[in-house]
């Protein structure tokens, strides 16, 4: 490059000074993209990135678990339950599996409609490692009964639920148990 | 490359008075590189000036490319963690969503918590953990208890039943909280149990979460 430049003025030395800002702005440039493509990858694929991730993943998954599993109408009981039990894993499933039948047969008798609104839910615990989290949920249900072929007026009752959550291989997190919370 | 002291008249082409052609980029290159070419009989000299002036418009616009992947790389890191799920701690910073759930609880148990007996104790200490607008809303509250709790031996006990966090960003925070309120006046007969489900917003003053806001869901 000194030598490049050592040449009394004329448009090569035009040129020489161009490269050498050109190649310093490639140099600028190459840094910026290895600094902030550094921090960008840091900031999206490492681990509190996958955290993050798993912390949206479970309460998301909760969400709709938690109005699943108040939501049941005694005319489509069988999708009703199909609906709890591919929202449940482990224990909650095994109960639900063993108890369907007697559920279903409840339902039918009192014929009942609830309908559940989300009002909030929160993450309150999360073991990334193991695809563990429990999650609470402020629930509204309404519940009407069809007596003689008419609904009576829908009850309303503010529910707050906690579920254990558990991310499975195949199909994300699910509940393992799910509670009512209780003073 | 080799050394170029050769004059030509692509001296005058190139030089037409730009003066940005010292200090800019690509743009500038370009100016160089036009004139030259547009020249119709030239001696030995040019014809390696415009090579060169060709490759230093190619490094130019490597650089252009490499400046604005730079950049966009800046931008969306920013966005990434100043906006979105990755901006939020909540649980990415396990020891301080700890820290934030225990003072948050500790801190609401005492606001929602008096005895008859310990009113101006009560209010101190609940004043101690509630910082901005809540400090307002709490006196409201705060002012008929303390005209009407020693008349009925009244005692409030707050409990928190489940705790989860939604957001912690910084110095602020906002918890679902699950809490639990029994109450009894004179006799110690008790006469309320209410459960409530709360959203608390929190705020780090001076290293302590304190309670900035409650909202009844």
């Amino acid at each position: 490059m000194r030598t490049l430049l050592s040449g009394p003025g004329g448009s090569a030395d035009r040129v020489t000074v161009l490269a050498r800002v050109a190649v310093g702005a490639v140099v600028l440039g190459l840094a910026g993209v290895l600094v902030f493509g550094g921090l960008w990858l840091t900031a999206t694929r490492g681990e509190r990135a996958e955290v993050a991730a798993a912390r949206e993943g479970a309460l998301g998954a909760a969400r709709q678990i938690a109005v699943n599993l108040q939501t049941l109408d005694h005319s489509t009981v069988d999708t009703g339950m199909d609906i709890w039990m591919a929202s449940a894993t482990g224990p909650l499933l095994e109960e639900l599996t063993k108890n369907r039948a007697q559920y279903v047969e409840q339902i039918r008798k009192v014929r009942t409609t609830t309908s559940a609104r989300l009002v909030d839910a929160a993450l309150a615990d999360l073991d990334p490692a193991s695809g563990r989290a429990r999650v609470i949920a402020a629930v509204d249900v309404n519940t009407s009964q069809t007596l003689n072929g008419t609904p009576t007026p829908a009850v309303g009752k503010q529910v707050r639920i906690q579920l254990e959550l558990v991310r499975t291989p195949d199909a994300g997190w699910k509940a393992a148990a799910a509670s009512a919370i209780r003073s | 490359m080799s050394p170029d002291s050769r004059p030509g008249p692509a001296v005058d082409t190139v030089g037409t008075g730009d003066p940005a052609v010292d200090t800019a980029g690509a743009a500038a290159t370009e100016t160089v590189v036009e004139p030259a070419g547009s020249a119709e009989v030239r001696p030995a000299g040019s014809a390696e000036t415009e090579r060169r002036s060709r490759l230093v418009l190619l490094i130019g616009m490597v650089a252009v490319l490499l400046l604005a992947g730079a950049v966009l790389l800046g931008v969306a890191r920013h966005a990434a963690v100043t906006n979105g799920p990755l901006a939020n701690e909540a649980f990415v910073d396990a020891p301080e969503t700890a820290e934030l759930i225990g003072q948050a609880t500790e801190a609401m148990k005492t606001v929602y918590s008096y005895d008859h007996r310990s009113l101006a104790a009560n209010e101190q200490a609940a004043r101690a953990v509630i910082t901005g607008p809540f400090v307002e809303e709490f006196g409201r509250v705060f002012e008929p208890v303390k005209q009407l709790a020693p008349a009925q031996q009244a005692v409030l006990t707050t409990t928190v039943a489940a705790v989860g966090v939604s957001l912690l960003q910084g110095d602020r925070a906002r918890l679902l909280m699950m809490v639990d309120q029994r109450g009894t006046r004179a006799g110690n007969q008790q006469i309320t149990g209410i459960t409530g489900r709360l959203v608390v917003d929190a705020e780090r003053v001076d290293g302590r979460w304190k309670i900035a806001g409650v909202t009844e869901e």
